[in-house]
């Protein structure tokens, strides 16, 4: 057989078996995220990590408790989410959660290192923690949180938990919240 | 001969899709306090002040602080501007960073949808003494770059908006 003709077999083959691993790849939408939305027991559950909310508060007013800590408030909303999250395989760093609204804006939680962000969890624990969103008040009820278990510095965005309308509407806002630091479980 | 039909042609195509024509792309001015829109921004150049005093209160070098109220109008959070969208000259022909450093009072970290922020972008001027005369802030606007690895990645283009602060001196130790 001719070199030309291999090489033009070899390129067809390598693009049939690039065609066959699309093919087989699982449904993610367009973002190429593969959501996991929460079961009847409250956790969502992905093959990197897991995530559970524990409760969701509405305030003006945060307050961490470390050293460092200090309070941070705002004219606008604070929407505050109690959760806890673990890791499966390897250590994870739960820090990229985000609220989506259902007109469609997307708020980051807060950088504040002091509010007892969940963050880093080694696998075989859990971390129990809060994220802070600020965000319009107009625009809290019915949000969706969406938490990414990523790697250190490399985000890792197959997978992502989903927690669907999350916020309720009726959601009273409280003087303050008080956030204590963030700490580990071993996962049971 | 054939090197001159060459340039002609590329000339030709150039001009034909429209590579000659003026540019849209346009300067506008704006007082101090009013506000005005980019694609991801909601901007107010509030004012200038030559300090030696940190937004948090600690001594520093002398630097002139450019104040600014910044409101992300769109609908993702968002870091920072992108790249040379904010350029700051003194009076001596200083220029900021490419992509300065914003500083706020109370909060660090993300822009987030229609929270509006005021910032703070220090600049040291690159000749010793006060600082006399108009400092130019100018808020360029932005495009989303259209790339092949992320579509979230934006540039400054050429049209923007000028603001001339006057410089207040409120060094302590004068």
């Amino acid at each position: 057989m001719k070199a030309g003709v291999r090489g033009v077999l070899s390129l067809l083959a390598c693009l049939l078996v690039v065609g066959l691993l699309t093919g087989l790849k699982p449904d993610t939408g367009a973002s190429g995220v593969r959501y996991y939305g929460a079961g009847a027991d409250g956790w969502a559950r992905s093959p990197q990590g897991d995530v559970k909310v524990d409760s969701i508060h509405l305030t003006q007013r945060v307050r961490g408790t470390g050293s460092y800590a200090r309070e941070v408030t705002t004219t606008y909303a604070f929407v505050v989410v109690r959760l806890r999250v673990s890791a499966h395989g390897e250590s994870r760093v739960f820090s990229k959660m985000e609220l989506r609204t259902p007109d469609g804006y997307t708020y980051e939680q807060l950088g504040d290192p002091m509010l007892a962000r969940a963050g880093y969890v080694n696998p075989g624990f859990t971390s129990i923690g809060a994220a802070v969103f600020e965000m319009p008040p107009d625009r809290v009820a019915h949000s969706t949180l969406v938490v990414y278990p990523t790697q250190g510095f490399l985000v890792v965005y197959q997978a992502a938990l989903r927690f669907d309308q999350v916020v309720p509407a009726d959601l009273q806002s409280e003087t303050l919240v008080v956030l204590a630091d963030a700490r580990k479980e071993v996962t049971s | 001969m054939v090197l001159a039909t060459i340039v002609a042609i590329v000339v030709g195509a150039v001009a034909i899709a429209g590579g000659f024509a003026r540019s849209t792309q346009t300067r506008r001015t704006a007082e101090p306090g009013e506000v005005f829109d980019t694609t991801r921004w909601r901007v107010s150049v509030l004012r200038a002040e030559y300090t030696d005093q940190g937004v948090s209160g600690l001594e520093i070098s002398p630097k002139v602080r450019v104040w600014m109220s910044l409101t992300n109008i769109s609908q993702k959070s968002l870091y920072t501007p992108a790249l040379r969208t904010i350029v700051i000259t003194l009076p001596d022909g200083t220029k900021s960073q490419s992509s300065p450093y914003l500083e706020s009072k109370n909060r660090s970290g993300m822009f987030f949808p229609d929270i509006p922020r005021e910032v703070a972008i220090d600049v040291e001027p690159d000749s010793a003494g006060p600082v006399v005369g108009s400092v130019s802030v100018v808020v360029h606007d932005e495009e989303p770059r259209d790339g092949y690895i992320s579509s979230d990645t934006w540039d400054a283009t050429l049209a923007g908006t000028t603001v001339l602060l006057d410089c207040v001196d409120v060094r302590v130790a004068r």
